[in-house]
């Protein structure tokens, strides 16, 4: 990062608005975005894996509840997820006094809340699509072969499911680190909370989102790659021929 | 050979789906080195009947024996569930099926849907399972292709691997359901030939199929199923050769 | 700053005041017996208190009152136009109206296309904390490990950032309504507002208010906070900026300034050029 600023310290000189601080402002930024996104992102599909599997229970009393919460979080705005998380915890009367504060007094991680649960939302249902499509037959042969109901969906069922899910799972990754951009609204400095620093400190608005649009475009490009090449690999199966 | 426990036996199953009676009363004793066949028109039962010996459709009444061990059942009001299903998998695994439509594991290559029950299931040591993995691929002319995906493997190929998969199990009793219908003409005959090798070493087969030449040439005992019932039963020359009852008559006749 | 602004504004309405502004203005013509230059000055409302409608419908506020006032000084007959704010420069231009008066902040950007007159007022911004929190702004060791809320984008964002970035931890909101609201949830150990927002939402001049204003009101510097509201003319109407910035300095000097001002603002709102 140093040697790289001393590069261009040269062009730097030219202009006044990317100036070694403001590509600093951005550099946060771009870490706090990637940090944001990353994490929700993790822990988001680690919650969706056992709630995918457990909404296409038998039991209503599991199904109905992850139904209505992936209902929730999938037919309300992301925006005002993250409000209700910001600033809906923070009147609860007398939590300031508890040990929960800590974890709302700083924006992080409500933010990190709305998101984590957002993403797992949208990913258990593409989970369970992908589950619920595994051929019934496959299914079958894993019991007629002496797996029990876990070795199944541990060596067949979702295997196969991941794999499909897979497109879909890239989709909302990059849907995922474009909703963040919301982020800045409750005082994260993001990427985009550093455009808005950024074009606030010097009033011109394009050179300031046009650079953070760059930024995030290739972010996407990047993430779209990489699903590219795992897809390429994932999903030789599902081409015949030889 | 008289103290060795049975490798299969069926007494009076019993399976209805909703108010409809599928099996009524089938019983059946498969004694090591027995190949049958069970045949009959669709709707017969035969299907159902091999679905059940491993419990794929769960029988209302009725025992099931594998090599002596007898499956138990537990009543419950809406009918009678496995009492132990640590039980029922344990005897799946003796109880290897080939299926219709061969249920080949698409995301696997035809390898690893041959080691997969066997290091998941039976606990066999990787290594080892490969290699006796290959060795079955190399049984049934696949050896080259054991790094393809099912996917890109003609029919008569998957089902070849999948009777790999079955033998990689050394079960018990080896179960095929309809084997060859889903096949077209020109591969039946791969996959007959490699049957005809499994029975000639002695393997305990239960066959449902449309197959007459199989049955006859290949099979010790043929069972015609009729409405849920054993209309007729016994040694193939016999059953097939002269059927005494009216309904196999109609049903053989066009081979006749 | 931009400001919001009704994106239909009374257009039926605006025939019947212009007649009512002019037959008004040619009576007292006519009184004085001597002609006056007639000048037509674009606001945008509502903005209350410095521009609105009374329910009768009729344009009052701060900046109409005053600039009446003006144009009472500089001898003109003075209209007033409503105009949408993102038309409201373009219009000056195609010569719709000759001044326009509705609470424009001078900016770079903006004195590049208009002529300002002299600033005419400037709102200023306050430290606000919770009620018995001791917190001296002026100490600024004391400052460290507290955190502030700005409006992202405002010239109070850059006060903040350029003179306390060092020590206090700067949290940026969407909106102004945002700071108040984490004020309340107790996030937030300071804000820094704009004095009127900081009254309207905080409350915090009343005594039974939980925040109250930390130091003086702030106006200053100039480079941050600009110099203020002005009167925004075509660039080569200066004869006419130059009257309206005598009749400024009229308006100012006789208390007619100070009298108005108290009619809209329990504060002070002179520009820092006019103290």
């Amino acid at each position: 990062m140093q040697q790289w600023l001393t590069e261009i310290a040269p062009w730097l000189a030219q202009n006044d608005i990317f100036t070694p601080a403001t590509l600093a402002q951005y550099w946060q930024g771009l870490v706090n975005t990637v940090q944001l996104v990353f994490i929700s992102l993790l822990v988001g599909v680690v919650l969706a894996v056992p709630l995918a599997i457990a909404r296409g229970s038998r039991w209503p009393w599991l199904k109905w509840p992850i139904w209505f919460y992936t209902y929730i979080f999938r037919g309300t705005p992301l925006l005002i997820q993250l409000y209700l998380a910001y600033y809906g915890f923070a009147f609860i009367p007398g939590i300031q006094e508890t040990w929960l504060w800590f974890f709302i007094d700083d924006p992080t991680y409500p933010a990190l809340l709305a998101f984590t649960l957002n993403t797992a939302a949208y990913t258990t249902e593409i989970f369970r699509g992908a589950i619920k499509a595994t051929p019934r037959g496959e299914i079958e042969a894993a019991r007629a072969y002496g797996m029990s109901k876990v070795l199944a969906y541990r060596r067949i069922i979702l295997p196969s499911a991941f794999r499909r899910a897979l497109p879909a799972y890239g989709n909302e990754v990059i849907f995922m680190l474009h909703a963040s951009a919301i982020a800045s609204v409750v005082t994260i400095m993001d990427l985009t909370g550093a455009a808005y620093y950024v074009y606030a400190r010097f009033y011109s608005p394009f050179p300031a989102f046009i650079f953070v649009a760059l930024v995030y475009m290739a972010l996407s490009f990047g993430i779209q790659g990489i699903f590219r090449q795992l897809e390429k690999r994932m999903l030789r199966h599902l081409r015949s021929g030889s | 050979m008289a103290d060795q426990p049975i490798p299969l036996v069926i007494n009076d199953l019993h399976k209805r789906f909703g108010d409809n009676p599928v099996l009524k009363g089938l019983s059946l004793e498969a004694h090591q080195g027995d190949v049958i066949s069970l045949i009959g028109a669709s709707g017969s039962g035969k299907s159902t009947f091999l679905r059940c010996m491993n419990l794929l459709e769960r029988p209302d009444a009725g025992e099931i024996l594998v090599h002596g061990e007898q499956i138990r059942f537990r009543q419950l009001r809406n009918g009678r569930v496995p009492a132990d299903w640590k039980q029922v998998e344990r005897i799946r695994a003796k109880l290897s099926m080939v299926f219709q439509n061969f249920n080949l594991w698409a995301h696997l290559t035809l390898l690893q849907n041959v080691t997969e029950a066997p290091i998941h299931v039976l606990g066999v040591p990787r290594r080892e399972a490969r290699e006796r993995g290959m060795a079955l691929l190399e049984r049934v002319g696949l050896a080259e292709r054991a790094d393809y995906f099912p996917a890109q493997l003609s029919g008569g190929q998957q089902q070849r691997g999948a009777i790999a998969r079955a033998l990689a199990m050394e079960p018990e009793v080896m179960l095929f359901d309809e084997p060859t219908s889903a096949l077209d003409p020109e591969l039946v005959g791969g996959v007959l030939r490699v049957m005809r090798e499994l029975a000639e070493e002695g393997r305990t087969m239960i066959v449902v199929t449309h197959e007459m030449d199989f049955a006859r040439d290949v099979s010790n005992q043929v069972m015609f199923l009729h409405q849920g019932r054993v209309e007729e039963a016994g040694k193939p020359q016999d059953v097939l050769n002269q059927p005494s009852s009216e309904r196999l008559k109609q049903f053989l006749a066009p081979n006749f | 700053m931009n400001r919001l602004s009704p994106r239909l504004v009374g257009a039926l309405l605006l025939p019947m005041l212009l007649g009512a502004g002019v037959s008004v203005q040619a009576d007292e013509a006519a009184a004085d017996g001597e002609e006056r230059d007639i000048v037509r000055i674009a606001v945008d409302v509502p903005y209350p208190p410095m521009e609105y409608r009374t329910p009768e419908g009729e344009l009052t506020g701060f900046d109409i009152d005053l600039g009446n006032a003006l144009c009472e000084r500089a001898q003109f007959e003075c209209t007033w136009v409503v105009q949408n704010w993102d038309g409201i420069i373009p219009g000056l231009m195609a010569r719709k109206y000759d001044a326009i008066m509705s609470s424009m902040r001078i900016t770079e950007a903006r004195s590049r296309r208009v002529l300002f007159t002299e600033p005419y007022a400037l709102s200023p911004k306050v430290w606000v904390a919770r009620q018995g929190r001791d917190i001296d702004i002026a100490d600024r060791a004391g400052l460290k490990e507290l955190n502030v809320g700005v409006q992202r984008g405002t010239t109070q964002d850059r006060y903040v950032t350029e003179r306390y970035g060092d020590v206090l931890d700067i949290r940026r909101y969407a909106t102004a309504d945002d700071v108040a609201v984490d004020m309340q949830s107790g996030r937030l150990d300071l804000a820094f507002l704009n004095y009127p927002v900081a009254l309207d939402t905080l409350q915090i001049t009343r005594p039974e208010s939980d925040f109250t204003q930390l130091g003086p009101r702030i106006n200053s510097p100039q480079s941050i906070f600009g110099k203020g509201n002005a009167i925004a003319v075509r660039p080569y109407d200066r004869a006419l900026a130059e009257a309206f910035n005598r009749a400024l300095d009229d308006v100012y000097r006789d208390g007619t300034f100070e009298r108005l001002m108290q009619r809209y603002f329990d504060y002070d709102i002179r520009p820092p050029s006019r103290d």
